[in-house]
């Protein structure tokens, strides 16, 4: 057991029906980093955080949270939160009363509950609208209402799954200093098609296609690996991005 | 505390969608108000047509003797009320048009049989009925259109009858008319209606995904069913006040134990909740509650008792009480043990088969409805 490691995936493996979700993958996350999860659509990133959140199954393999197993310590996912692709909420309640249920529903009281909401909605920007049915609320406040959703038990791995799809630059930069904000102390697993983002956000990133992790590294290091001509290239024209890195080792080709 | 949380979002949701509340709560006193309407304000109005075609004998003329006295009876001592017609077509013009149940047609020999009869002599009378026999009107029309022949037999033939009944009422039911048989199936009804809120509250987690934030979670799958029932207990229990203070103001009184009455409808409650929990598991948006449910929601309406008598086969009897096919649904039981306490006033240890038979299919209802929910729907790796 490697205590400075937060998630280990070991040749986790899930197929659905001929098709290899996630195909043997071998990932360690250490305790305080932020991992950029990256891969095009199909990749099997979302199969594999459900696997690391408990949601799925693997069929062949495991998962380590803090060196436990996911299947049989099956009580060490409480210390995992997790924002969806989707903004999953309650719409027929306030923001303050779902973050209070959550926290309820992993045994906080009433008052430290009350207390850990309306802290969250303060530092996501949403505090003037605790009160509010979250139904009304605009789409970029749904996100980081979501953001809080995973964060209100105080878990101590995050899992976003794309936390800025389709919002604004402003929301996107709002919540790109939280989630840096969120380490050490935690350590964060996200997904998300944005290269920038990730650029900026991750200390490391996995890189996965056709279910299988094809590259993990730094920004840099996946920067310096990439071929040489293009390195020039782009040193010519632009100044090279992680998306270069992305396309160079996933291709161009739509995936569905 | 997790519970305590799951009662209160719960509470807040219903309330939030007030609509959906109003409807299912509205539901069984707007039928008791139908009801009223269609039995207490206006009358049974079940008539017989008399034909007369008795000749006589000299002065006297039985047959109209008969109509005419049948005529003048008072409507308060009689369920039915007479008409004359002049020929047969008329009357079966009468009881095809359901103007008339029956057509009595007096007989020409009437008045000599009655005489022969009064000396003392051995006579037949081949009075002839007719009417719909598949209307259960009819058979009240025929019954009391015999009494009445009979009795002016015996006081015009001076015969004595040697049957003489006295009619004494079972338990309240004296007092009763059919509004007061229909209400305790109508307060059954207003449980009934708990399936779709109780559904609907359960699956609407699995539609807006929020299930998976709770099965993430510490919460338990008991913890999160008791939480949501408990909430859908205290609809049905307004339901029912509702139904039940409806009723009262129009006049329904009951007159059984209010103990016997709330242990009834609570496990009849929990067994809608339990049903509902069927429901959900089967289906994954609100729209699908809305269609899957209405098939058993039919049955539950129309073939247990709640909205109008049913029969069925026998499967089995116990302790005298029969098992038939309405009983597969538990709220079939519920209503024979409202209306034994009711009309009968029946206490505890009269209505236990039916308790037993309600319980125990309220337990498989919760005990499928669970696990095919928690499979469904909080299953996690």
């Amino acid at each position: 057991m490697n205590d400075k490691l937060a998630i280990q995936c070991i040749n986790l493996t899930k197929s659905y029906a001929s098709i290899n979700a996630v195909d043997g993958l071998n990932l360690d996350i250490r305790k305080g980093e932020i991992m950029g999860f990256l891969g095009p659509n199909g990749a099997g990133k979302s199969t594999s955080i459900n696997m690391i959140c408990g949601l799925l199954e693997p069929d062949h393999g495991k998962v380590l949270i803090f060196g436990e197993d996911l299947r049989i310590h099956d009580k060490v996912r409480y210390k995992i939160g997790i924002c969806p692709q989707e903004n999953i909420y309650w719409p027929k309640l306030t923001g303050l009363e779902q973050l209070q249920f959550m926290a309820s529903m992993y045994g906080m009281n009433l008052s430290t509950s009350r207390k850990k909401g309306m802290e969250l909605l303060d530092r996501l920007g949403l505090a003037d609208h605790a009160r509010k049915l979250s139904v009304k609320w605009s789409g970029g406040m749904k996100r980081r209402l979501n953001i809080a959703l995973a964060l209100v038990h105080d878990p101590e791995i995050i899992v976003l799954d794309e936390p800025e799809a389709g919002l604004d630059p402003q929301s996107r930069i709002m919540i790109r200093e939280f989630i840096t904000s969120l380490t050490p102390q935690k350590t964060v697993l996200l997904t998300t098609h944005n290269m920038d983002e990730a650029d900026r956000v991750s200390e490391r990133l996995a890189i996965m296609d056709k279910g299988k992790l094809i590259r993990i590294g730094t920004p840099h290091e996946l920067k310096a690996s990439i071929d040489g001509d293009m390195q020039i290239k782009e040193v010519v024209i632009r100044r090279k991005t992680l998306e270069d890195v992305f396309i160079n080792l996933t291709g161009k080709s739509l995936r569905t | 505390m997790k519970i305590l949380a799951i009662i209160q979002k719960s509470l807040r949701e219903q309330i939030r969608q007030v609509w959906l509340v109003l409807l299912t709560i509205s539901m069984a006193p707007f039928f008791v108000g139908v009801y009223y309407l269609m039995w207490e304000t206006s009358s049974m109005d079940i008539t017989v047509s008399i034909l007369n075609l008795d000749k006589g004998i000299k002065q006297q003329n039985h047959g109209n003797e008969f109509a005419s006295w049948a005529l003048s009876q008072e409507s308060d001592s009689l369920p039915i009320s007479f008409n004359k017609v002049k020929d047969r077509e008329t009357g079966i013009d009468r009881i095809r048009n359901k103007k008339t149940e029956a057509l009595l047609i007096l007989p020409s020999n009437f008045s000599i049989a009655l005489n022969q009869l009064s000396a003392g002599e051995a006579v037949k009378v081949p009075f002839e009925i007719t009417g719909d026999l598949s209307d259960i009107n009819y058979m009240v029309a025929a019954i009391w259109t015999h009494e009445m022949i009979v009795k002016y037999i015996g006081e015009e033939g001076q015969v004595d009858s040697f049957t003489k009944f006295t009619e004494t009422p079972a338990g309240v039911s004296g007092d009763l008319d059919e509004f007061d048989l229909y209400v305790p199936g109508l307060i059954i009804l207003s449980t009934i209606m708990l399936m779709f809120t109780a559904a609907i509250a359960f699956v609407r987690e699995s539609e807006q995904k929020t299930i998976i934030r709770i099965k993430l979670s510490k919460a338990k799958t008991w913890e999160l069913i008791s939480g949501i029932s408990l909430v859908q207990i205290l609809i049905g229990f307004i339901s029912i006040l509702l139904t039940l203070g409806i009723a009262a103001g129009l006049g329904f009184e009951f007159s059984g134990s209010w103990g016997i009455f709330l242990v009834i409808l609570s496990i009849t409650c929990l067994s809608i909740i339990g049903f509902s929990l069927i429901v959900a598991a089967l289906t994954k948006t609100v729209n699908q509650v809305l269609i899957v449910g209405n098939f058993p929601l039919f049955l539950f309406m129309f073939f247990t008792g709640a909205m109008m008598p049913v029969h069925g086969p026998t499967f089995f009897s116990f302790a005298e009480y029969d098992v038939t096919l309405p009983g597969l649904m538990s709220p079939y039981h519920a209503v024979q043990a409202l209306k034994k306490v009711s009309i009968y006033e029946a206490g505890l240890n009269e209505i236990w088969p039916e308790l037993i038979c309600l319980s125990a299919i309220t337990i498989f209802y919760f005990i499928i409805g669970a696990w095919l929910f928690r499979r469904k729907h909080l299953r996690l790796s």
